[in-house]
């Protein structure tokens, strides 16, 4: 795999956070944020390990195949999730056609035959488009966000009918299913593997806060009846009395959803090319199978400690077998 | 031709000439005898001046003392007669008939199997004119012609260092036309010089008539829409682009250099920029910016709001759309496509017919035809509007107008069918394509991405001059490498 720059690796990882929150449901509140942001630096405690490991010049191929095919699996069960949640979320984003399934199923075609091309162009031409990408989204979302600001109500920041503390905590980390493409596109990135995660994790916690909190201060008093808060509050977030900008929105959910299966794609091409003879057809068959575990999740979005064991699992996976394999050298 | 070497018996030598040319009514031979010797002058008609052969070579050359041998002879032109400044020797029919071809004039004697030829080139070219395509308002107005050297002497008179080389080749199995690889050799990336010598040497081509021959085999194999590299008729705007380190290829018959390797910046960018005050030039190039998005964003962004979005647009707007549109007999996605449709079968009527009658075909069709079409209700105004915004922003980059013109119709198509969703789909695509854009590790997206501070200076905005100078740019900064 090609080498990509800091600034690539940033926004590559987070357009598909941008993408996850977009879909995020249930009630959101003020500490929902200060979870997910506790979420987020036990990930990047978690992902010590393997920072060190890149920091000693070791790659993932030195963890063995078994570490490969963990990661891979990892990749195509978080994809098929990213699907699945693309899949929600259509019901609420306006795409001509009709929104049954087999609207439903030509968007997510159409998104899954467009991730095939760009994972075919490698990783240099995802992260600079990624780059380019992720430069045009912070100025639509900023424009969502400065027009929340004009519908927020700072009353909502006192809401606390949400969940506990600890759940939130569990949700915020177990929904940051792209670690999978952390751990192997930290190892193809330019620099300290150190000051890339830093970077990428400081950037994960602002962008988590500002989204949750815009959300929190627009759809806080419509949580209740409201399916995706994130979505609602740019869905309300108007600038204008006599224009609507929910079309910004609808550009930055569909951009940011091809990039976040884009990234499984390009990362699961990439694997499955180290760990079998496969010349051909590999990013297709990746996507297959992203979207046969969609259909096996069925539509459903899982945040429960299962797949936070799933994420501590693989993030220590890599670093963990490799220590094995040392011993077992060393006798 | 199975013994290629010159025969030395003059006139078997002549007949072998004449076989070999197949007896072309071009190539004149005039016999004579000089310093006792039978010789023969051999010309191709119409690529020699015939007054400099009159003058410089048949007068001089007829009024030689007694000579011993042929071999003499020619040591006796050689040290005394300076006929002309270049005065190749061939030893066989392949270079003395890629000599002749290029109008020297060769002269070949009983006994001795070699020629020596001078250069008395004189062919009728076009002089030197104002770039047709490329126009510029406070700079030079010298555009380069069909004749490299004076291609190359443009060059060499703005650039006059002996850091800048040009090195003349020969392509095309039966065109056998030169080519001139220039570059400054303080500048340019050795890594990238030897690759694009690598290029051209494995370059196998029957022959070379335009720089479309050329360009596909020192760019990248896969599918890219724009191209990574570059055309200019300026010899100005190709030295500022040899002297950031870049290759330069001219070729002989056409008036264009390939520069290698090109950024996608560098479409926005005219001499001009240079010329006026940097605010200017910035507000300039933010217009070519807004522009380029206009051009092929603005049909697919109208019809996909039309159709699918029309909350986007305030009351009185969507009211006045709704009024035009509902009387219009056609989609407006239909509508739109025949409309650009229209446009580019004029355009290319335009371009392909005589002048005088191409001028007369865009008023019948711009004005005519157009306004007839609005009147009986076939095309609504407002369409018409958007797509004429939408060509005369495309005219402000005629360097893009063929990714502009495909793009146009690939988004009107995307976002016809599936609104911004789909417009926002192709987008990714199309940025994927551009950003994968690379030849020689040079990112076609630099300095945007991957991002260099360095390069914003003349990107996002145009710095003075002064600063401008003193960051000492060179392409190399851009590069990145394979692994």
């Amino acid at each position: 795999m090609n080498q990509i720059n800091k600034a690539q690796f940033i926004s590559l990882l987070l357009i598909e956070d941008l993408f996850v929150m977009f879909c995020l449901t249930e009630t959101i509140t003020v500490i929902t944020a200060i979870g997910f942001v506790c979420g987020i630096i036990l990930q990047f405690i978690l992902s010590l390990p393997v920072i060190r490991l890149y920091s000693k010049g070791k790659s993932l191929k030195d963890c063995g195949k078994t570490a490969e095919i963990v990661i891979l699996a990892y990749i195509v069960m978080w994809g098929g999730m990213l699907f699945s949640m693309l899949w929600n979320a259509g019901d609420i984003i306006y795409i001509p056609y009709d929104s049954g399934f087999s609207g439903k199923f030509m968007v997510s075609a159409i998104i899954g035959i467009l991730c095939v091309y760009i994972s075919s162009s490698g990783i240099k031409a995802l992260g600079r488009s990624a780059f380019i990408a992720s430069i045009l989204g912070v100025i639509c979302l900023l424009i969502v966000i400065v027009s929340a600001l004009i519908q927020s109500d700072m009353r909502n920041l006192t809401e606390t009918k949400g969940k506990s503390f600890l759940i939130e905590l569990n949700r915020g980390f177990a929904l940051s299913g792209g670690l999978g493409s952390f751990i192997l596109i930290l190892g193809f990135t330019k620099g300290n593997p150190l000051r890339n995660a830093v970077g990428y994790f400081a950037g994960k916690i602002i962008l988590t806060t500002v989204v949750i909190l815009t959300g929190v201060l627009v759809s806080g008093g419509i949580m209740d009846i409201t399916d995706f808060p994130i979505a609602t509050a740019a869905q309300l977030s108007q600038p204008f009395p006599v224009q609507r900008i929910d079309s910004l929105f609808l550009i930055v959910f569909s951009v940011s959803a091809v990039y976040s299966i884009a990234i499984q794609a390009t990362s699961a091409d990439y694997l499955l090319d180290e760990v079998s003879p496969m010349k051909k057809y590999r990013s297709t068959l990746m996507l297959i199978a992203m979207v046969i575990t969609g259909f096996i999740f069925g539509g459903k979005i899982h945040y429960g400690i299962g797949f936070s064991i799933a994420v501590a699992g693989v993030l220590l996976f890599a670093p963990v077998s490799y220590f094995i394999k040392r011993k077992l050298k060393n006798g | 031709m199975q013994d290629n070497r010159i025969i030395s018996e003059l006139n078997r030598n002549i007949a072998e000439i004449k076989r070999i040319s197949g007896d072309s009514s071009d190539v004149l031979v005039s016999e004579f005898t000089t310093g006792g010797i039978k010789c023969a002058l051999i010309c191709c008609e119409g690529m020699m001046s015939s007054q400099t052969v009159t003058e410089m070579v048949l007068e001089p050359i007829t009024d030689i003392p007694q000579q011993e041998n042929p071999a003499k002879l020619f040591s006796y032109i050689t040290k005394y007669r300076l006929l002309s400044t270049d005065r190749p020797e061939a030893n066989d029919y392949d270079t003395l008939f890629r000599l002749l071809h290029s109008g020297f004039a060769v002269l070949i004697a009983d006994g001795i199997n070699k020629a020596i030829a001078f250069g008395v080139q004189g062919y009728a070219s076009r002089s030197i004119q104002e770039p047709s395509g490329e126009g510029n308002i406070l700079g030079s107005h010298e555009g380069f012609v069909e004749t490299v050297r004076t291609n190359m002497s443009m060059v060499r008179r703005r650039l006059k260092t002996p850091e800048l080389v040009m090195k003349l080749m020969i392509k095309g199995s039966k065109s056998r036309t030169d080519i001139c690889l220039c570059y400054m050799k303080d500048r340019v990336p050795s890594e990238l010089l030897d690759r694009i010598q690598k290029s051209l040497d494995d370059m196998e081509l029957e022959s070379i008539l335009s720089t479309g021959y050329i360009r596909p085999f020192v760019e990248k194999k896969s599918f890219e829409l724009f191209s990574s590299t570059g055309l200019t008729e300026r010899p100005d705007v190709l030295c500022s682009k040899l002297i950031e380190g870049r290759i330069a290829i001219l070729v002989d018959g056409v008036p264009y250099g390939i520069i290698i390797p090109r950024l996608f910046c560098e479409s926005f960018q005219t001499l001009d920029d240079y010329a006026y005050k940097p605010y200017y030039a910035v507000f300039i190039r933010w217009l070519k910016y807004g522009a380029f998005i206009l051009a092929i964003l603005l049909p697919a962004v109208y019809t996909a709001i039309v159709m699918y979005h029309p909350e986007l647009l305030n009351s009185t707007l969507l009211l006045l759309l709704v009024e035009e549109e509902k009387n219009a007999p056609l989609s407006i996605i239909t509508e739109s496509f025949l409309v650009l449709i229209m446009y580019e079968v004029i355009r290319e009527a335009g371009v392909r017919l005589p002048k005088p009658v191409g001028g007369a075909v865009s008023i019948i069709s711009g004005l005519i035809i157009g306004d007839a079409a609005v009147k009986s209700g076939l095309v609504s105004t407002p369409l018409l509007t958007m797509t004429a915004l939408s060509v005369l922003a495309g005219l402000v980059l005629p360097d893009l107008n063929p990714q502009i013109t495909v793009l146009r119709f690939a988004f009107l198509l995307s976002g016809g069918l599936l609104g911004l969703f789909g417009v926002s789909i192709l987008a990714c695509a199309v940025l994927t394509n551009i950003c994968g854009t690379e030849d020689y590790g040079f990112p076609f997206t630099a300095p945007l991405s991957p991002f260099s501070k360095k390069g914003m200076g003349d990107t996002v905005i145009r710095q003075g001059f002064r600063k401008m100078q003193s960051r000492g740019f060179t392409v190399e900064d851009y590069h990145e490498s394979d692994k």
